[in-house]
């Protein structure tokens, strides 16, 4: 049987994105092979370790159990869409400053769980960060210091919305 | 593989009755891992997504809810006409992780595939010893067993059965309605034909007073399959029970349900529950099946059903 292509329309941080490919690609593929966005990986390939969270229309999912088409018509939000140029998002700064980065291959992943989280609680507690965290594993920090960068990175959040309000 | 989107339901139902080997997907968390770990294989996916009969939640004339399949478990703690079906609630907010919850759906949770650890690690270059479900002639969990016994762990079919919810399934006939009990058969098999579609779940009105809870059972706090999990709704009037259902998950095959829970119970007060509820813990660990995998084992998971039983019942008790 012929590999059937489909088109789709990404919106992939801020840009939209029309491409022509094999309809059972999955996203993260598509994100790293057509677009190039390597900042996400992929280690388990089945959901059961969050490397690969992306940003589908704001929520967190794994890229590497959804097929590119499913996310056609809607937003993406990668690791890449975060920093300014050379200037990083306040939860990467919060992530450096914390030690919450050891190998650093589940980081983009926990980096994105963590900006979900941020959108929709500004001051999570502890359980919360848990929670939002739970579908993510790291095997290098012991999770301690990924909680301490996300309580970081909503105070730097605030002190940027602060200056960016005066 | 190939996967077709048709836009409409006619179509999605055209599309798989002229494609008898095309796999419905939806939110693909329960499907698209095993594929990625080629564990499963298929030359054709129908992908169902955004089809409007499937992503409705509405109040039916008759007091019952319909809650469409394509609703993903993260929304259905938002949805306020759900608010009092708190064992429904519950189980779907303890499946898996929230990037799962985001994505899966209400359909693809209760016609998810049972699992086993020794379907799960064969490799399929091996040609020998494959066991029924690798298409084999033996069964690894029980050495005599005719048929596949993997286990069913879906956390929303058991509260889904007793709350004695319906499957609305459009299929090329029309549509049609049966008790989502009635999905389940033997060998891990779903009652319906390949170009069934499941439209959604009807949950039926409230009881005036009624109560129910889900409790599971995980070796991780999160992210964790159930090992094993139970639903309870009970049923009040002045203090009275009036009625229950008592049913079990990761139980076996299928969801297993406590029939006796409503000899022991009805007619009874309220406040005497948790006694009887010790009375039925023999009945308990015999419906569940001695099923092993690699973090328990049987008597354990037996064990572990008496326990979650129990917790229920004081939640229940609790929110009296
Ligand atoms: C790491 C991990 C952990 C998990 N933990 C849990 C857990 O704790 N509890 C739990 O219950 N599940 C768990 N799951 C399984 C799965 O994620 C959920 O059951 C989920 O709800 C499946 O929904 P889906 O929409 O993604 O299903 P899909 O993968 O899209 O579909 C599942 C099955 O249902 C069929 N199907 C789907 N929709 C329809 C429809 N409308 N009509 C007819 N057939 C349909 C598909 O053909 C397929 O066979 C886990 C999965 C992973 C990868
Ligand atoms: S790579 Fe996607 S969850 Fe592990
Ligand atoms: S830093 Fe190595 S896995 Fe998390």
């Amino acid at each position: 049987m012929d590999k059937q292509m489909a088109e789709v329309k990404i919106k992939i941080n801020g840009r939209e994105y029309r491409d022509r490919i094999p309809s059972d690609m999955m996203l993260i593929d598509y994100l790293r092979k057509y677009r190039l966005l390597t900042g996400t990986k992929k280690a388990c390939g089945a959901g059961e370790c969050g490397s690969c969270t992306v940003l589908l229309n704001g929520k967190p999912i794994y890229s590497c159990i959804t097929l590119a088409i499913q996310a056609s018509g809607k937003t993406v939000e990668t690791i890449e869409g975060l920093s300014d140029g050379d200037e990083l998002h306040p939860i990467q700064e919060a992530y450096l400053d914390a030690g919450a980065v050891q190998c650093g291959y589940c980081t983009p992943g926990f980096i994105m769980s963590t900006k979900a989280l941020l959108n929709k609680v500004s001051h999570p507690d502890e359980k919360c960060i848990k929670e939002a965290l739970a579908g993510n594993i790291c095997r290098c920090t012991g999770y301690h210091q990924i909680i301490d960068a996300v309580k970081l990175a909503s105070e730097k959040m605030d002190q940027e919305a602060d200056i960016n309000e005066r | 593989m190939n996967v077709s989107k048709p836009q409409t339901i006619d179509d999605a139902v055209l599309f798989l009755t002229e494609h008898p080997d095309a796999k419905i997907v939806a939110g693909g968390t329960d499907l698209l891992p095993r594929i990625n770990q080629k564990l499963e294989e298929h030359a054709e996916l129908c992908y169902i997504d955004d089809l409007p009969e499937m992503c409705e939640v509405r109040a039916e004339q008759d007091g019952s809810i319909f809650v469409g399949a394509s609703i993903r478990l993260a929304e259905v703690a938002e949805i306020k006409i759900l608010t009092k079906y708190t064992g429904f609630l519950q189980a779907a907010s303890k499946v898996a992780s929230p990037q799962i919850r985001n994505q899966a759906t209400i359909g693809g949770n209760i016609l998810q595939e049972n699992r086993c650890m020794y379907f799960n690690n064969q490799v399929p270059w091996s040609d020998v010893n494959h066991c029924f479900k690798w298409g084999g002639k033996q069964c690894f969990q029980y050495k005599n067993s005719k048929e596949c016994v993997a286990l069913f762990q879906s956390d929303v079919a058991p509260v889904l059965i007793s709350f004695g919810a319906k499957a609305v399934i459009r299929g090329s006939e029309g549509i049609r309605e049966m008790p989502v009990k009635d999905l389940y058969m033997q060998a891990g098999l779903k009652n319906l034909a390949h170009n069934d579609i499941l439209l959604g779940v009807k949950l039926p009105p409230l009881f005036k007073t009624e109560y129910s809870a889900y409790v599971r059972k995980t070796i991780r706090g999160s992210f964790d399959f159930p090992l094993v999990s139970c639903a309870v709704r009970v049923c009040v009037d002045a203090n009275i029970i009036k009625d229950s259902r008592v049913v079990f998950g990761a139980a076996g095959v299928m969801p297993a349900e406590l029939h006796m829970s409503n000899e022991v119970f009805i007619g009874r007060k309220i406040e005497d529950l948790p006694l009887l509820a010790d009375e039925l813990q023999p009945a308990v660990s015999k419906i569940i099946a001695p099923f092993q995998d690699t973090r328990i084992n049987a008597a354990v998971r037996k064990d572990m059903a008496k326990e979650i039983f129990i917790k229920a019942i004081a939640q229940i008790c609790q929110g009296n």
